[in-house]
């Protein structure tokens, strides 16, 4: 018990790669006591601003051609919010189209749609969607922030002795073996998955820090990066990675199988998110959108009664599902019900379908790709009339399936007046908000390490 | 007749029993079992730490009701500018699921005549007044009945978008706050008075059966995760990176923090309080510490918190791109919470230094800069990290925000 104090208390007990065997027997008896609900007042979180076990960047844009519009990067932040060593597992999930007639080329259903002056394809091809999957491996020491862009990845972290210009940490600890792949192509449109692993055996495991019950020690942040170079303007949006806990923190069944009561799959590269033997906490059931409606324009700046600044608004959306499968590769596809209020009180509905990865502008969910009709959609300010919505998304639950799904949107501000010093968007990216949990669980398949 | 009657109001009874008890478990499938503070799940209590009109940015706030009964909102804006947290309140009433919005600059008026597809368009929430111009502080919304009383329905939302006048964005959620429908003035820690309200809602008050755990508690501590403090930007930053648009080291990353107290009396016009500690970790996990004191409000750049010689956020100092800092509050002291907010600042033919920084009350103002701000992570919960060691919260830790009465 004196060596599970020490170990609340933060101090450097775990901070070595030595203390792996120590930790291990820990971990059994921190999750058999939890199991048993001797603690049983921690909960575990889905959440953007919590450390997790799991999180998931949903959206990864690198186009340094400016093929898509200014040209693009993403900054990626990871950190062990831990006071141990701990292992990662990233899955890096490339949805970039591409054009039918010649696979080299990358397009959008935006580029492609009808009256587009952005072809990519020829016009008698198809803009094909596509999913693979690189995955990486690393090893973060104890309170480790680490940080790359998505185009160039890492080839050694910090504290890597390979590294040149590396460091050996407090008490010998280092990143040997770590590395991250940077996109397998430019453009790249896609997202990040990372789960928390044993250091050692990197299969999956809890967290490790007792201040959120070891419901999981990662915690990060994307950046996206604009550099507009004929209107001389950068852009940068930032967004929380999603996060999910380990179901450990709510005394339940971690996913090493601690505490488990044999409904888990053997196999530990199989995770349970949600559900009534989750190891994981669960998916949300709504995902809950606020934004100002594509097409309306905003007046800021009011002097004496007069605005001054402008600007007109559009949002996308970006959706990837909870279950993923990395190992085979199969897709998943969720079918989303989503119902729009204006702030008449005004509801409206439409649906839609998220097949591994869908980033879609607000007002092609409901009409074709692409500008045309826009104005017809439930999403538009011509339709709903006021600037301010909110949108409720809920993914259909399956009979096994909870066909969860996370997301984040962004919004892009075209400036009106004054005559725009700034003569580009600028955008923002915010986490949803949501509420609510699925009956049955998502799985997520990692392939054996 | 007066049997049938009877009978008709206990038939009419039992109907709204077993339509209640229906609704009841409709709504039970959207009941999140939170009680920690967050910024993505509704609350009771809602705070945009960061509010901004100085005539350079504004900020347009959006606030939506979740629920699908009406929802009664009492918000004060806190002024940290003026050093005295002046306060001004108003009311909101939102129908089931109504969003709404107003910049601050301009507040939103009630007309019905605004039409469609304008700033007012809608059912007008309340006279919402406009900031006076210099404004820099907090807006605190608080869910109450309609006779002004606290009420913790938990249907709260909302997010703000800084714009600078050349029109650079920026957005964050509010953090909300949970409120336990459960709890009324019988919370064990209670002054008994309604409208003082105790940020003590844990896993633990929550689980311990007496009926305790009002609001949920603030954080123990915050986890920010940040670009050392003048870096030069690794996308933008040299003639080898990816964009590759700035050759001579113009092109750094500076990061503003905003922390408001979760103690507030608004009631006596007294502002909580808090000394925090900066514990800062670099990716070559050496440690580094600071600490600053403020009262209701605090806005500085990273390279303003103390000791300003040897700063301890600073690029030249932790060697690394990026930091990770812990945020806790001293001991025997209330929670804070908090936004940050990072720019990239591109000056291509100038030198782009701290000079061109803001200050404690001016955000960053940088022509040509990208804004992005952030919500900061959490960790824990204030009311249960300081205890006596008993479960017993040491005396002034319990973070309470006391309203006006109705």
């Amino acid at each position: 018990m004196s060596l599970l104090l020490a170990v609340r208390k933060g101090e450097d007990v775990m901070s070595t790669m030595k203390g792996n065997l120590r930790r291990t027997i820990l971990t059994g008896v921190v999750g058999t006591v939890l199991a048993v609900g001797a603690m049983g007042t921690a909960r575990a979180d889905f959440a953007s601003d919590k450390a997790a076990a799991i999180l998931i960047y949903p959206k990864i844009v690198v186009d340094t051609s400016g093929i898509f519009g200014p040209k693009t990067n993403t900054e990626l932040q990871i950190t062990n919010t831990s006071n141990s060593v701990i292992g990662v597992r990233c899955f890096l999930v490339d949805a970039t189209s591409h054009c039918s007639d010649d696979p080299t080329k990358a397009c959008t259903a935006e580029t492609e749609a009808l009256g587009s002056t952005n072809r990519q394809c020829d016009s008698t091809a198809r803009c094909v969607p596509q999913w693979s999957e690189n995955d990486f491996k690393m090893t973060l020491t104890k309170r480790q922030p680490v940080s790359w862009n998505a185009l160039d990845g890492l080839s050694f972290l910090p504290l890597d002795p390979s590294n040149p210009a590396g460091k050996v940490g407090t008490g010998g600890q280092s990143n040997a073996g770590s590395s991250v792949r940077a996109v397998p192509e430019d453009p790249f449109v896609g997202a990040l998955t990372c789960v928390e692993v044993d250091p050692s055996s990197f299969l999956p495991d809890s967290g490790f820090d007792p201040a959120d019950n070891a419901g999981g020690d990662l915690k990060g942040e994307a950046t996206i990066v604009t550099d507009d170079a004929d209107q001389d303007v950068v852009d940068a949006r930032k967004y929380n990675a999603v996060g999910m806990q380990s179901s450990v923190a709510n005394g339940g069944c971690g996913p090493n199988n601690i505490g488990c009561d044999g409904n888990q799959p053997a196999d530990p590269n199989t995770l349970l998110i949600g559900g009534s033997d989750a190891e994981y906490t669960g998916c949300p059931n709504v995902l809950i959108l606020d934004s100002l409606f594509d097409g309306a324009t905003v007046q800021t700046h009011n002097f004496a009664g007069s605005s001054k600044s402008s600007a007109t608004v559009n949002s996308d959306l970006t959706i990837v599902p909870c279950s993923q499968d990395f190992n085979t590769l199969t897709t998943t596809t969720a079918v989303l019900q989503i119902l729009v209020f204006n702030e008449f009180e005004q509801r409206l509905s439409t649906s839609t379908r998220v097949n591994c990865f869908r980033e879609v502008p607000l007002s092609d969910i409901d009409t074709p790709a692409g500008i045309s009709g826009d104005k017809e959609s439930i999403f538009n300010v011509a339709v709903e009339g006021t600037l301010a919505g909110q949108a409720r998304i809920r993914s259909v639950e399956g009979a096994n399936a909870a066909n969860g799904v996370v997301g984040i949107v962004e919004s892009f501000f075209t400036p009106i007046t004054p005559s725009p010093p700034r003569d580009s968007f600028s955008s923002v990216a915010a986490n949803l908000h949501f509420t609510g949990s699925h009956i049955n669980a998502d799985t997520m398949v990692l392939p054996a390490n | 007749m007066r049997m049938m009657t009877g009978n008709r109001v206990l038939w009419v009874l039992g109907a709204a029993a077993v339509g209640i008890s229906a609704l009841a478990r409709v709504a039970s499938a959207d009941v999140d079992q939170v009680t920690t503070e967050d910024a993505q799940h509704a609350g009771s209590i809602i705070v945009f730490p960061k509010v901004i009109w100085d005539g350079t940015r504004d900020t347009i706030i959006q606030i939506a009701n979740t629920g699908n009964l009406l929802a009664f909102a009492h918000c004060f804006y806190v002024n940290g500018a003026t050093g005295q947290c002046d306060e001004t309140d108003f009311d909101l009433v939102l129908t089931r699921q109504q969003p709404t919005q107003w910049t601050a600059s301009a507040g939103r008026g009630v007309n019905p005549n605004d039409g469609f597809q304008n700033p007012g368009s809608g059912f007008d929430p309340g006279l919402v007044p406009p900031v006076p111009l210099g404004f820099f502080g907090e807006l605190k919304c608080v869910q109450v009945n309609e006779d002004g009383s606290p009420f913790r329905a938990n249907q709260l939302k909302g997010e703000a978008i800084l714009r600078r006048s050349d029109g650079d964005v920026s957005e964050y959620n509010a953090i909300a706050f949970r409120g336990n429908p459960d709890t009324n003035s019988s919370d064990p820690r209670s002054s008994g008075d309604p409208n003082d309200l105790l940020l003590d809602l844990t896993p633990r008050t929550d689980s311990s059966g007496d009926d305790s755990g009002m609001y949920s508690a603030c954080p123990d501590t915050l986890l920010f995760n940040h670009f050392t403090y003048g870096v030069e930007d690794p996308v933008l930053g040299s003639s080898s990176a990816p964009l590759g648009r700035c050759t001579n080291g113009n092109c750094p990353v500076t990061t503003e923090l905003t922390l408001v107290p979760c103690q507030e009396d608004l009631e006596n016009q007294a502002p909580g309080s808090v000394r925090v500690l900066f514990s800062v970790h670099n990716e070559f996990e050496e440690n580094f510490s600071a600490s600053t004191g403020f009262s209701c409000f605090l806005n500085l750049q990273l390279n303003q918190i103390a000791p300003a010689g040897a700063n301890a956020f600073t690029a030249g100092l932790l060697g690394t791109v990026t930091a990770y800092t812990r945020i806790n509050p001293s001991s025997g002291q209330g929670g804070v919470i908090g936004v940050a907010e990072e720019s990239r600042c591109d000056i291509p033919d100038q030198p782009c230094n701290t000079t061109y920084l803001g200050n404690a009350t001016a955000s960053p103002v940088i022509p040509g800069s990208a804004n992005a701000a952030f919500n900061l992570h959490t960790e824990g919960n204030r009311f249960d990290a300081a205890t006596d060691g008993n479960g017993t919260p040491l005396a002034g830790v319990t973070d309470h925000i006391v309203i006006p009465a109705p």
